[in-house]
């Protein structure tokens, strides 16, 4: 563990050193942890799995601190009734980064409407989506929390928006190592998390009948081709008898999608995606879904550390993709 | 009173500009007026399409455009409230609004709402104030902005965003942001059936390159090639 001003994995002591130090700050780990810490500028969300600059741990006595180096910050909550204003919030040139609560309404409206509100993909957003530990599902609530007021939230999204000066820049980046795989084209003619009737090549068919049909993993996600970019979603539970499937984040109405071909191992493919040089990175996170199925326990990737989460935010909401954040100067 | 000399009236409009003629939308608030420097000929309508459409200040509950054609020599290119620069959305009358509300201290939102413009309309004005493109209205809002100039980049009007939009153009992009923006407005283009519409998704893309100007020199490449390549094969 450490307290460098750049951040990792790190004692709630360290954690609070920096808070008192007035940096701007992302930190990830127990409710039990975030909210021994100090008042600040910092956002926090609910999980105990981290990816460190030692690999891929579960730790319930640490969290996991991102250091912002801004010109300027500010933070917010929002409801779901006025989280479509978010991006309207964010500065000109700056980025915002966002937590919301797994299983939480603030996170449904995010997961539906992010790519209609207003400054959508105009403004730099990641983030990610907070959860709680695997044995503790039903039995606790994912939550974030304020680091102005110190309190904890499982049904409001928090964000920290920054401002960066004339000439620097924040880009968004994805490491998503899924490409469609042969199985048929799939549509759906609404945008939603819970499916039973959808296209298939073109067929009236229903999602349940075509994984079992095609004994699909269904630890693969759905994956469909945004100009280039492989954007998942990924099945949390297949009701055969109902002939339903339920899924952690939208489908969208007419955008075609295939099941994903499998990725062995993942470690090194992702260790050969990441750029050599991904510039300065001031923000990462990387899916639960990759930390279980792909072995990512005690296993590094690359320079990417952060979280490990339940739902990554670049854009719009993601499925088991690796998220980070880069400043880049214009020169 | 003929409608087109009430309009006149209304516009503010100034010689040589006479308004050629007049179209009422009822049911879509909207009023279109055609404007022509000098008389329109015997009072009757000119059969030239204006080159330009402009938004202009509503008049009255109605969303106003203007409809003109601009000399070509820009040493003559008139200023007035009522008329717009040549690759503009938007009249100076419209811009002044905007920045006076901005002055008055309004959020882009409320700005939005009291003119019944859209925000990437309101977005485009602020921002030709910060590149200098207009010059009387930049003196009032004395502020900048960090953007890069839009000049490499074509005007909304430019045929070349229809077919970026419409087509399944394989396009190289780097910017994770464009990439998910451009297939969003590719899925809900087909689907649109207002110009207006189309408009929008175009103005929200167009502002992206703006906006990201800096880092889309390949991408901006791509499109130039393509407007290029649109103008030869309508030249063959």
């Amino acid at each position: 563990m450490n307290t460098r001003a750049n951040g990792g994995l790190m004692s709630v002591a360290g954690a609070a050193e920096l808070i008192e130090r007035g940096m701007a700050l992302t930190i990830a780990g127990e409710a039990s942890l975030l909210g021994q810490l100090p008042r600040g500028l910092w956002i926090g969300g609910t999980t105990p799995y981290f990816m460190t600059a030692d690999g891929g741990q579960c730790r319930r006595d640490a969290v996991f601190v991102q250091c912002l180096d801004t010109e300027e910050v500010s933070v917010a909550s929002y409801g779901k009734d006025t989280l479509a204003n978010v991006l309207e919030d964010a500065p000109e040139n700056g980025y915002s980064i966002i937590i919301l609560p797994a299983g939480s309404p603030v996170l449904e409206v995010y997961a539906h409407h992010a790519p209609d509100f207003p400054d959508m993909f105009i403004k730099p957003i990641v983030g990610w989506v907070s959860g709680v530990h695997l044995d503790e599902l039903g039995q606790s609530s994912a939550a974030v929390i304020d680091g102005r007021s110190g309190e904890l939230h499982t049904d409001k999204a928090v964000v920290l928006h920054a401002r960066l000066p004339e000439g620097s820049s924040a880009v968004v980046h994805a490491v998503n190592l899924f490409e469609p795989g042969f199985g048929p084209e799939l549509t759906f003619g609404a945008t939603s998390d819970s499916l039973s009737e959808c296209s298939v090549d073109g067929a009236v068919g229903n999602l349940a009948d075509v994984i079992t049909a095609h004994e699909s993993d269904h630890r693969l996600p759905l994956v469909a081709d945004y100009c280039g970019t492989m954007v998942n979603v990924s099945i949390q539970s297949v009701d055969e008898a109902q002939g339903r499937v339920k899924l952690y984040a939208p489908v969208f109405e007419g955008v075609r999608y295939h099941f994903a071909r499998p990725v062995a191992d993942y470690p090194a493919k992702f260790m050969a995606a990441m750029p050599t040089y991904p510039g300065n990175l001031v923000f990462g996170c990387n899916c639960i879904l990759n930390y279980l199925h792909s072995g990512l326990e005690g296993r590094k990737t690359a320079q990417l550390t952060g979280p490990i989460t339940f739902g990554e935010v670049a854009y719009q909401l993601l499925n088991q993709t690796a998220v980070f954040l880069t400043v880049e100067h214009d020169d | 009173m003929r409608d087109t000399e009430i309009c006149r009236k209304l516009l503010q409009l100034e010689e040589p500009w006479n308004v050629d003629r007049v179209k009422v939308d009822v049911q879509a608030r909207e009023l279109h007026a055609y404007l022509v420097a000098g008389k329109s000929w015997f009072g009757r309508p000119s059969f030239g399409r204006p080159k330009m459409r402009w938004r202009h200040a509503n008049v009255g509950a109605f969303k106003t455009f203007i409809h003109a054609t601009l000399p070509d020599d820009p040493e003559q290119r008139p200023e007035s409230p009522f008329l717009g620069q040549v690759d503009s959305d938007f009249t100076h009358g419209l811009a002044q609004r905007v920045v006076e509300c901005l002055r008055a201290g309004l959020g882009y939102r409320q700005v939005c709402n009291l003119l019944e413009i859209d925000v990437y309309l309101a977005w485009q004005i602020r921002h030709a104030i910060g590149e200098g493109q207009l010059s009387e209205e930049g003196k009032l809002l004395d502020q900048g902005t960090n953007e890069s100039s839009p000049r490499q980049i074509p005007p909304t009007g430019d045929p070349v965003w229809f077919r970026l939009l419409e087509s399944e153009e394989a396009i190289d992009i780097h910017l994770l942001g464009l990439r998910l923006l451009l297939a969003r407005c590719r899925q809900e283009f087909p689907a649109l059936s207002s110009n207006d519409a189309k408009i929008m998704r175009v103005n929200t893309v167009r502002r992206f390159f703006i906006k990201h100007e800096k880092q889309l020199d390949h991408e901006i490449s791509q499109l130039l090639e393509m407007r290029r390549g649109s103008q030869a094969g309508a030249e063959s």
